[in-house]
């Protein structure tokens, strides 16, 4: 695990590193000189080069100890990255760089472009850039909601929870190749949302545990069943909604079918007029 | 044979990152992002609660309550996890202060516990968003094109920047000298300097981060020995990573641990450090006893796999050690890449420094492209030639993709707090502002007039960043007014980072809008003094 040190131990790190890049930044030909305002000698040279890299070998030393060799050598190149970075972009806009001043007196004309598209083309890109963000904003109106959360939901409580129960999309059941009606139903249950154990829907009362219907799938706000509609049905018929608690208590809940689905309800009238 | 060499290695580097460079820029922008994605998945859902102090208790107490809890809710489960209160988990800010239980079996849960009391802290109900795990999915997958495509095209992109670095070492031939020269001001030779700069000065991240980020892929690059060795069918990868990782191939359900956990505790801490065991892990492989074992936080280690030295495990019955098998060269040096490439070892100083470097990336990549767009400017200058298409496209197209991303990312967490909660694929849709944005200044960049174009995309960039902790304090009350006194640097280090991004676009549109724009007719009416 990596030592959290406190900052004074990263800005000792830091403070060797820009020391010693430094120092090599003064024994170099080319910044050296600059630094210096006259050509660096031999002997400095060395000088600066050999505590440069000593500076630079303590801070390693550092990282190495005070937090573990791994750690440690990923840090030092961290601060390495930073310590350089720092520096040559202070040697560059150090006050000492007078050609800066002398730059800055010139002025210089103001830009003038020439555009060298066909004015179609961009009258068209132009057009793009409007309509896209209100495309954008009127697909975003009318998007439809979570099916829980539109204002047709039904709600209830039931037992200790509250539901929010909806039919995933408006429309009559869909007729499957095996001849079966099946209607896909979202369920929200707020509340104590670890003390249920499962849930089931279907169509017509329950007559006992075994039979309550389909179980939904998922948890937390995101509960999915495909009911069966059977052929039975009439559009008197509800659907029942049970609840079984992880204490095993049962709970139902019954919704009239033009409710929860009126689709479902006026599919069903068709077949049994 | 020399210079012949270097300049075959210069057309190398030239050509092949200019085939992937606003590719390998997208990789690095959002892979930098990625280093927070903690905190920032945290900001994306203000509804959880501040972090806030909590009443510690002792490690006894807290193991009791969690295996409590366990026992009721989790029963029959084959894998009990206890998350103790640690600093140094990287996964969900609460488990810093708070105890968490998590179980696998036939259903996954996680639940967050009071650590004195035991009574469970409801995790707030959170707007739909995938938060941070967003950039960690579009730096390794990009986006639209599935998981199997676009793993494969990053690697490639990857490799490519791998070879970018390496031809760009040779090329640079004068690494040694030229290492603190920056030269501002001079045109094609500032951007050199500039695009050397930034490249050498992180050189040893770089070459980690895209040499582990391939790793990562290994499997997806190089599919041959897997295929060989484990079969073409869908239970292949599967069967490759099991063994890889020495998965049990069977658990059966665990109970409560006869032996006193926090005396493994202890045992385990005398070699591990005092404080570090973070996770306990109850597990009942098939071919063995009932087990308990014990590591510091998922992570923190370097390198982040199970050897005898971070791993402790005990007979859940008699509280006998077990013996931690050690991993083969291979595997070992794979997770040491992995590892390396998450940083999840690193406390906070280093995650600034991995993320500084990954700006300093994204800089480099900029430069590089800037560069190449300068240079044949200029050569076209000087020999009188008129512009081609190719050059004007790419001087276009960085605009919309160097200066355009960052807006779109800005728009990303714009989205987040302006899309409604109730939307359907909510986290799609922040992810689908991202890159409409992204076209749409891409768009912009190529219509408007280059110089103003540049100009105004970075003010754009500007605002998108600055104006977002006042969104923030407009849509919610995590803004910096409740974070700062709250003490919740997480959440208030966001908004100060875009504060700061802010601040570093700024500085970019004004100095070019000075280059560019400077009005000298508005200046010569003033007397020689004042100017």
């Amino acid at each position: 695990m990596m030592p959290d040190l406190n900052f004074g131990w990263h800005l000792a790190v830091l403070a060797l590193n820009l020391a010693g890049f430094a120092l090599l930044a003064l024994a170099s030909e080319r910044e050296g000189s600059v630094l210096l305002h006259r050509p660096v000698t031999d002997t400095k040279r060395r000088l600066f080069q050999c505590i440069g890299w000593l500076s630079l070998g303590l801070s390693f030393a550092l990282c190495t100890s005070a937090w573990k060799p791994g750690f440690g050598t990923v840090l030092w190149l961290g601060w390495l990255s930073v310590a350089a970075v720092a520096l040559v972009f202070s040697i560059a806009y150090w006050p000492w760089r007078e050609k800066m001043h002398a730059r800055r007196t010139r002025s210089k004309p103001l830009m003038v472009e020439a555009s060298n598209k066909p004015a179609w083309l961009t009258r068209l890109g132009c057009g793009v850039l409007v309509a896209v963000p209100l495309a954008f904003g009127w697909h975003l109106w009318h998007a439809e909601p979570w099916p829980v959360l539109r204002a047709d939901a039904v709600q209830g409580q039931i037992g200790p929870w509250r539901y929010r129960l909806a039919e995933e999309e408006r429309e009559a059941p869909e007729v499957l190749a095996s001849g079966a009606a099946v209607k896909n139903v979202m369920l929200q249950l707020e509340g104590d949302e670890l003390a249920v154990a499962r849930a089931w829907l279907r169509v017509q009362p329950p007559r006992s545990l075994r039979t309550s219907g389909m179980a939904f799938e998922g948890n937390h706000g995101n509960r999915e069943a495909m009911i069966a509609i059977p052929p039975s049905a009439t559009a008197q018929d509800a659907f029942w909604l049970t609840v079984q608690g992880k204490d095993g208590q049962v709970y139902r809940a019954e919704i009239p079918m033009h409710r929860l689905s009126p689709a479902t309800a006026e599919f069903v009238m068709a077949a049994h007029p | 044979m020399k210079a012949h060499f270097r300049q075959s290695i210069a057309w190398l580097h030239t050509w092949g990152c200019m085939a992937v460079g606003w590719l390998l820029f997208f990789v690095f922008v959002l892979g930098t992002a990625t280093v927070f994605h903690i905190e920032i998945t945290r900001w994306m859902q203000p509804e959880r609660l501040l972090a806030a102090p909590v009443e510690p208790a002792s490690r006894a107490t807290m193991v009791a309550r969690a295996l409590a809890h366990l026992e009721t809710h989790a029963a029959g489960k084959t894998r009990w996890d206890i998350l103790l209160p640690h600093e140094r988990h990287r996964h969900r800010q609460e488990k810093r202060t708070l105890l968490a239980v998590g179980w696998l079996g036939d259903v996954k849960g996680q639940v967050d516990l009071e650590p004195s009391s035991g009574v469970v802290v409801p995790r707030p109900k959170t707007r739909d968003t995938e938060g941070g795990r967003v950039f960690l999915e579009l730096h390794s997958e990009l986006h639209y094109l599935g998981e199997a495509v676009g793993t494969r095209l990053v690697s490639a992109i990857a490799m490519l920047g791998l070879l970018g670095l390496l031809t760009g070492i040779v090329v640079h031939k004068k690494i040694f000298t030229d290492f603190f020269t920056f030269r501002p001001g001079k045109g094609q030779r500032s951007w050199l300097d500039a695009h050397n700069a930034t490249s050498v000065m992180a050189l040893p991240f770089y070459v980690m981060i895209i040499y582990s980020g391939l790793v990562y892929f290994d499997r997806e690059s190089l599919p041959v020995p897997v295929a060989v060795h484990f079969g073409g069918d869908d239970g292949a990868v599967g069967r490759y990573y099991d063994e890889l990782t020495r998965r049990p191939k069977k658990l059966l359900p665990v109970q409560r641990p006869a032996a006193s956990i926090p005396a493994m505790i202890e045992r385990a801490e005398a070699r591990l450090g005092d404080g570090a065991v973070g996770l306990i892990s109850i597990t009942h492989p098939a071919d063995g006893p009932l087990q308990v074992e014990l590591r510091r936080p998922f992570g923190s280690d370097l390198p982040r796999y199970e050897t005898p030295e971070n791993t402790f495990r005990f007979n859940a019955t008699s509280g006998e050690p077990i013996a931690v098998p050690e991993y083969g060269p291979g595997i070992a040096w794979r997770w040491f890449w992995l590892t390396l490439h998450d940083g999840w070892f690193a406390t906070p100083w280093l995650l600034w420094l991995y993320a500084m470097c990954g700006l300093l990336g994204c800089l480099m990549i900029a430069t590089g492209m800037a560069l190449w767009v300068v240079k044949r400017r200029e050569r076209l200058t000087r020999e009188s030639l008129a512009g081609e298409f190719g050059l004007n496209l790419v001087a276009r197209l960085n605009i919309g993709v160097l200066a355009g991303l960052p807006v779109g990312v800005a728009a990303l967490f714009w989205a987040n707090r302006l899309l409604p909660v109730s939307l359907v694929d909510r986290p799609d849709w922040e992810i689908h502002c991202l890159f409409l944005v992204w076209a749409w200044v891409i768009l912009f960049g190529v219509l408007r007039p280059e110089k103003r174009a540049w100009v105004e995309v970075l003010s754009l960039a500007t605002l998108a960043f600055g104006l977002i902790p006042l969104l923030n304090a407009l849509t919610t009350d995590r803004h910096l007014g409740v974070t700062i006194p709250a003490g919740d640097w997480g959440l208030a280090g966001f908004d100060l980072s875009m504060l700061a991004l802010s601040a570093m676009f700024a500085t970019l549109a004004w100095r070019l809008w000075r280059k560019w724009y400077h009005l000298p007719h508005l200046f010569a009416a003033l007397p020689e003094s004042a100017r």
